[in-house]
C-alpha cells in the first residue's frame, strides 16, 4: 500500500501539481444480518483501492481506481491533473489551502477486543437468540437484528510531505422488532434507530447487553398497538439518545458545514441558516446550550488521528452559552470565515469519493439536572424515544421527527405511553427553548452511521454525545 | 484479466458448488459546480464482482475486487471456510437456467463514454459566466458514466449488458428566489440550453414569495416531485415481500381499486425512452409487469423467494438472493394523460404547483404516510394563471391517499434518475394535500 502511495507523490511531483494527496485504502466489512430465524446477510469482504487528488492552475481534480497495479498509478493521476485543467476553466479564484504541518505519524483506534477475532459461530449464536426473544410475542411479525464490524487501513501521503498511516476500528450491533396488527404497525429498536455503532472493538458489542433487552423491547413494540396516539398538542419536550443525537445531527451538525453555508452543497442536500455573517453573534439556543465538535472523542464514529486533508484531530465549540462560535472547516474554506487553520472535517467515505467537509463529532455538553428532577418539574409534556422518521427543509430551519415511542408526564409523573409521536419546529426555536440538560451522569456516546451528503453520495459516520433535555412549547401530534 | 476471463477464472476455482456472480465494471465522471464555480470535479473507475456460493446446504455471499489469481483464490478459500460457520440456510436461491440469453447494447452510446472533463466544463461554462454577471448564482451537476454489467452462473447462464449514462441538473437562485429542472439520458443528446432556460425562468417566477398558511390544497405536482415519492411505493408497496409480511398497502387490496381511475403503474425494461437493465440480478430477463391499471392494484413484483412464499410467479425482479429485503421494481412509468401541464393549471381555480420535493420520509410505511418540504419553487395557482411564488412548506400526507385524489395527469412525461432506477413520469394534479407548516424561505 505504502509503494502505490510514495509512487502517487512521486508522480505528482514529477508533475508539478500545486498540491496532491493520495489514500490507499484497504477495508474489511463484516455484516451479518438475521431476520426472524434466517440468516438474510453474513458477509465479510476486503476492498483495496486509491484515490488521487490534485491541485492544478487553482483547480480541483480528483480520480480513483482499484486496479492495484503501479501502472494505473500514473494514469489515475493524468486522469486528475486532466481533471483540475478542467475545473480552473470555471474559478473565480484560485484554491488555496490553509496551512497545516506535514505528519509522520501512525495512529490506531483504541481497541480492547479486535472483533474480527470473535467466531462468527458466536456471533450468530447471539442473534438466534436475540431473534427467538424477540419472536416469543405472536404479534412480533419481524424480528431483524444486525452487527457491522470495519476495519479501515488507510495510508495517506501528501506533496507536502505528510505520510499518516491510520488503522481504525468501529464496531455495532442492534435489532428490532416489528408488531403487527391489522393496519397498525409499530416498532420497537435497541439501542435506537440509527445510533448502533462506534469507534471501538468487541467490547462495544459486550456493553450493549443485547439479551438483556430483548423482552422490554419485544414487549413495548406489542404495548404500542393498544396504546393511545399522541395528543396533539403545544407541551414540553423530553428526548435523548437516538432522538436527540439525530436533533444535534440534522439540525446543528449539518446547518453548520461551511461548504454548505457557502453554497457547494445547494444542488443536493441544501445550505444553512447558519451564514457566516451570524459567527459568534447569533444566539442559536438557550445560555444552557454547548455544542462542541470534538474528532478526539474516545468511541466517536469521527474520531481518527488526522482527517482527509492531513489535518490533526481537533475539539472546536460550534455552540457557546447559545451563540453560534463555530463551524465543521477544511483547509479549502477556513480561510473565509477569517480562520488560519481547518478544525479538520474534511473526510471521504472510501477511496472512491473526493473528501468534503463531514460533521464530526458533536455533543450537547451536559448540563446540571438531574434526570429525575427534569421529569418531576415538568407540568405538562412527552418523552420521546428512538427515532423513527426524520425530515429537516433545505436550510435546516423546519424539522419533523417521528419516534418510536412517546410517554406523557403530567404534573411531574410519567402517566402513559402513546404511540406514533411526531414533533416539529423552527431550528433556533427549538433549542431557543431548551431549559434543562442532565447533568455528566447520564451523558453518552451515541452514533449515526448512515448522513448522506455530495454528489456522488457519500454515506459517512460520526457520532453525538448528550444528556436528556427538556424543550419548552413544543408543537406534538401523532402520525 | 477481461470482465469474461474474470467470471471463468471465479468459475473455474468454485467447481463443487453452484456458483452465481455479479460483475460491475464503470467509469463515473461527475463534474459538481456551485456558486457559478467548479467545485469538485471527480473520476471513478471500478471493477468488482458480488459471488454467492451454495453447497447446497448453506449459502454465502462475498465481494472480490482484487482480480489477480491469487487474490481471486484467496477470496473464494476464504468464503468456503466462512459458510462452513454459518447456519444452515432456510432458503437457498434455485439457480436461473434455461432463460434467453441477452447480450445487450442497446441503452450504450459510445460518444457518452467519450465526454471528458474538459467537454463537461466547456457545456456548463457559458451559462455559469451568464448567472454571474446578472447577479445569479447558479449550482448542479454534470456527469456521464459507462457501465458493464454481467451477471453469470455455473449453470451457463451469462447475462451482459453495455450502458451509459448523462445527466445534467442545474438550480438557479436570485437573491434566494430558486428554480431547478434536470436532464437524464443514456445518448449525448441533452439540451442543455433548454434546461438551463427552464431553471431560470423558475427562478425568475419565485421571486417575493408569499407565505400562505398550511392547510388542505389542491397540487400540481411536477414530475421531478413525483419521482421523489414514487420510490416508496416500489420498495413499500409494489414489493411482494411487504405484502407477505402484511406491511404493505397491497395486503389485502390486491386486485381491488385503490388509486385513481386515472393512474396507470408499470415496471417495464422495454421503454426505450426508460433505459434500464433488462435483466433481475439473478441473470432473469425482465418483463413489463403492470402494477396499476386505472387505479386497479393489478400485480406485486417477486424474487425467487417471494414467489414461492406468495405463490405467484417470478417476475424478474430479484436482487442478489438471499436478502432481507425482498423484490423491487426496477423502473417505474406512470402511463401518461391526454392535455399538457399548461391546459391542467389553466382549469385550476385554486392550488400549488410543486418542482421539487426535499427530503422526504415515511411515518407510516403501510399507508405511505409521508413527510418532506417543497423546494426550488413553489407556486399559487388561482383562477388558471400562476399568480405568485409561495414560501416553502411542509407536507405531511397519506400517499396511498393522495394518489386516489388524482384529478388529471399531464400530457408530458420525463425521465429521472432514482435511487436504484430510473422512473418516468407526468406531472399529477391532486386535490386535499396536506400542507402541515412552514418555513422562513
Amino acid at each position: 500500500m505504502k509503494e502505490f502511495a510514495k509512487k502517487a507523490v512521486e508522480i505528482m511531483n514529477f508533475k508539478k501539481v500545486s498540491f496532491g494527496d493520495v489514500r490507499v485504502i484497504e477495508e474489511r466489512v463484516q455484516n451479518i444480518n438475521m431476520k426472524n430465524t434466517e440468516l438474510t446477510e453474513m458477509r465479510d469482504d476486503i476492498t483495496l483501492g486509491f484515490g488521487v487528488r490534485v491541485l492544478y492552475n487553482g483547480g480541483w481534480g480528483f480520480a480513483s481506481s482499484n486496479i492495484m497495479k503501479i501502472s494505473e498509478v500514473e494514469n489515475v493521476v493524468n486522469r486528475a491533473i486532466e481533471i483540475a485543467k478542467a475545473s480552473s476553466m470555471i474559478r473565480r479564484q484560485k484554491v488555496k489551502l490553509a496551512p497545516e504541518p506535514s505528519y509522520k505519524d501512525i495512529w490506531k483506534t483504541p481497541v480492547l477486543k479486535d472483533p474480527f477475532e470473535v467466531s462468527i459461530e458466536k456471533k450468530i449464536d447471539i442473534f438466534s437468540k436475540i431473534n427467538e426473544g424477540l419472536l416469543r410475542n405472536n404479534l412480533i411479525r419481524i424480528a431483524n437484528s444486525k452487527m457491522t464490524f470495519i476495519k479501515t487501513h488507510k495510508i495517506y501521503m501528501s506533496t507536502e510531505g505528510s505520510d499518516i498511516e491510520q488503522i481504525l476500528y468501529y464496531s455495532g450491533a442492534g435489532y428490532n422488532a416489528t408488531a403487527i396488527d391489522g393496519n397498525d404497525v409499530q416498532i420497537r429498536s435497541y439501542p435506537g434507530g440509527h445510533a448502533y455503532m462506534l469507534s471501538m472493538g468487541w467490547e462495544y458489542i459486550e456493553s450493549l447487553n443485547l439479551l438483556d433487552n430483548v423482552e422490554k423491547t419485544s414487549q413495548e413494540a406489542v404495548s404500542l398497538l393498544s396504546a393511545p396516539p399522541c395528543p396533539s398538542d403545544e407541551m414540553d419536550l423530553i428526548i435523548y439518545g437516538d432522538q436527540l443525537a439525530l436533533q444535534i445531527h440534522e439540525s446543528t451538525g449539518h446547518a453548520t458545514e461551511l461548504d454548505r453555508v457557502l453554497g457547494y452543497e445547494e444542488s443536493y442536500a441544501g445550505s444553512s441558516f447558519l451564514t457566516t455573517e451570524k459567527l459568534n453573534k447569533f444566539r442559536y439556543g438557550s445560555d444552557i446550550v454547548n455544542l462542541v465538535a470534538d474528532t478526539t472523542l474516545p468511541g466517536g464514529l469521527a474520531t481518527c488521528g488526522y482527517d482527509d486533508d492531513g489535518v490533526r484531530a481537533q475539539r472546536w465549540h460550534i455552540v457557546k452559552n447559545g451563540i453560534l462560535s463555530g463551524y465543521m472547516t477544511n483547509r479549502e474554506f477556513a480561510h473565509t470565515i477569517g480562520h488560519k487553520r481547518s478544525c479538520g472535517a474534511n473526510r471521504a467515505d472510501s477511496y472512491r469519493s473526493i473528501p468534503i467537509i463531514r460533521i464530526t463529532n458533536l455533543s450537547l455538553m451536559p448540563g446540571e439536572w438531574e434526570y429525575e428532577d427534569i421529569i418531576r418539574s415538568t407540568k405538562k409534556g412527552i418523552i420521546m424515544e428512538n427515532n423513527k422518521s426524520w425530515s429537516i427543509d433545505q436550510k435546516r430551519l423546519n424539522f419533523q421527527f417521528g419516534c418510536e415511542i412517546g410517554w406523557l408526564i403530567e404534573n411531574g409523573k410519567i402517566t402513559k405511553m402513546v404511540k406514533n409521536p411526531v414533533y416539529q419546529g423552527i431550528t433556533y426555536e427549538f433549542w431557543r427553548n431548551c431549559d434543562a440538560i442532565a447533568n455528566e451522569k447520564y451523558w453518552k456516546l451515541y452514533g449515526v452511521s448512515n448522513c448522506g451528503k455530495g454528489q456522488p453520495t457519500q454515506i459517512f459516520k460520526m457520532s453525538h454525545a448528550s444528556s436528556p433535555a427538556r424543550f419548552k412549547k413544543v408543537k406534538v401530534f401523532s402520525r | 484479466m477481461t470482465e469474461e476471463k474474470i467470471i471463468n477464472y471465479i468459475l473455474k476455482n468454485t467447481k463443487g458448488y453452484d456458483c452465481h456472480i455479479i460483475l460491475t465494471s464503470y467509469k463515473k465522471n461527475l463534474t459538481r459546480f456551485g456558486d457559478n464555480e467548479i467545485s469538485q470535479n471527480v473520476s471513478s473507475t471500478d471493477i468488482s464482482a458480488n459471488v454467492r456460493i451454495t453447497d447446497g446446504e448453506r449459502v454465502y455471499k462475498f465481494v472480490i475486487s482484487k482480480f489477480d489469481e491469487i487474490s481471486i483464490k484467496d477470496a473464494i478459500s476464504r468464503a468456503v471456510s466462512n459458510m462452513k460457520m454459518t447456519k444452515k440456510a432456510e432458503f437457498i436461491p434455485p439457480p436461473t437456467t434455461s432463460v434467453i440469453k441477452i447480450a445487450s447494447d442497446r441503452y450504450f452510446d459510445e460518444s457518452v463514454s467519450f465526454i471528458s472533463p474538459l467537454d463537461r466544463a466547456s457545456r456548463i461554462k457559458k451559462f455559469l459566466n451568464f448567472c454571474s454577471k446578472t447577479g445569479r448564482l447558479s449550482y448542479g451537476t454534470i456527469s456521464n458514466s459507462y457501465t458493464v454489467f454481467i451477471v453469470a452462473n455455473s449453470n451457463g447462464i451469462f447475462q451482459r449488458q453495455k450502458e451509459t449514462s448523462y445527466e445534467y441538473e442545474i438550480t438557479v437562485n436570485k437573491d434566494g428566489a430558486y428554480g431547478k429542472a434536470v436532464g437524464y439520458s443514456f445518448k449525448d443528446d441533452i439540451n442543455i440550453d433548454e434546461i438551463n432556460e427552464k431553471a431560470l425562468s423558475k427562478s425568475d417566477l419565485s421571486k417575493n414569495p408569499i407565505e400562505i398558511k398550511p392547510s388542505k390544497y389542491t397540487i400540481i405536482v411536477e414530475p421531478l416531485a413525483v419521482s421523489e415519492f414514487l420510490p416508496f411505493f416500489g420498495y413499500l408497496g409494489f414489493n411482494a415481500l411487504a405484502f407477505y409480511e402484511k406491511r404493505s398497502f397491497a395486503t389485502d387490496n390486491l386486485g381491488k381499486k385503490i388509486f385513481s381511475e386515472k393512474l396507470t403503474i408499470y415496471d417495464d425494461p422495454s421503454d426505450i425512452t426508460c433505459p434500464n437493465i433488462l435483466f433481475d440480478l439473478e441473470g432473469m430477463p425482465r418483463k413489463k409487469i403492470v402494477l396499476v391499471e386505472k387505479g386497479v392494484l393489478k400485480n406485486l413484483v417477486t424474487d425467487k423467494k417471494t414467489s414461492k412464499l406468495c405463490n405467484m410467479p417470478y417476475t424478474g425482479n430479484s436482487v442478489f438472493e438471499p436478502n432481507a429485503f425482498g423484490a423491487i421494481p426496477f423502473s417505474l412509468l406512470v402511463e401518461s394523460g391526454q392535455r399538457s401541464l399548461q391546459d391542467i393549471i389553466k382549469d385550476t381555480e385554486k392550488g400549488i404547483l410543486v418542482t421539487e420535493f426535499h427530503y422526504t420520509n415515511v411515518l407510516k410505511p403501510k399507508t405511505i404516510e409521508m413527510t418532506g418540504m417543497t423546494r426550488n419553487g413553489t407556486y399559487l395557482i388561482e383562477n388558471g394563471k400562476i399568480k405568485k411564488a409561495i414560501k416553502n412548506m411542509r407536507f405531511t400526507q397519506n400517499m396511498v391517499e393522495a394518489l386516489n385524489n388524482i384529478e388529471e395527469i399531464s400530457k408530458e412525461s420525463y425521465v429521472f434518475k432514482g435511487w436504484w432506477s430510473l422512473i418516468k413520469t407526468p406531472a399529477i394534479k391532486i386535490r386535499d394535500f396536506s400542507f402541515t407548516s412552514s418555513t422562513e424561505f
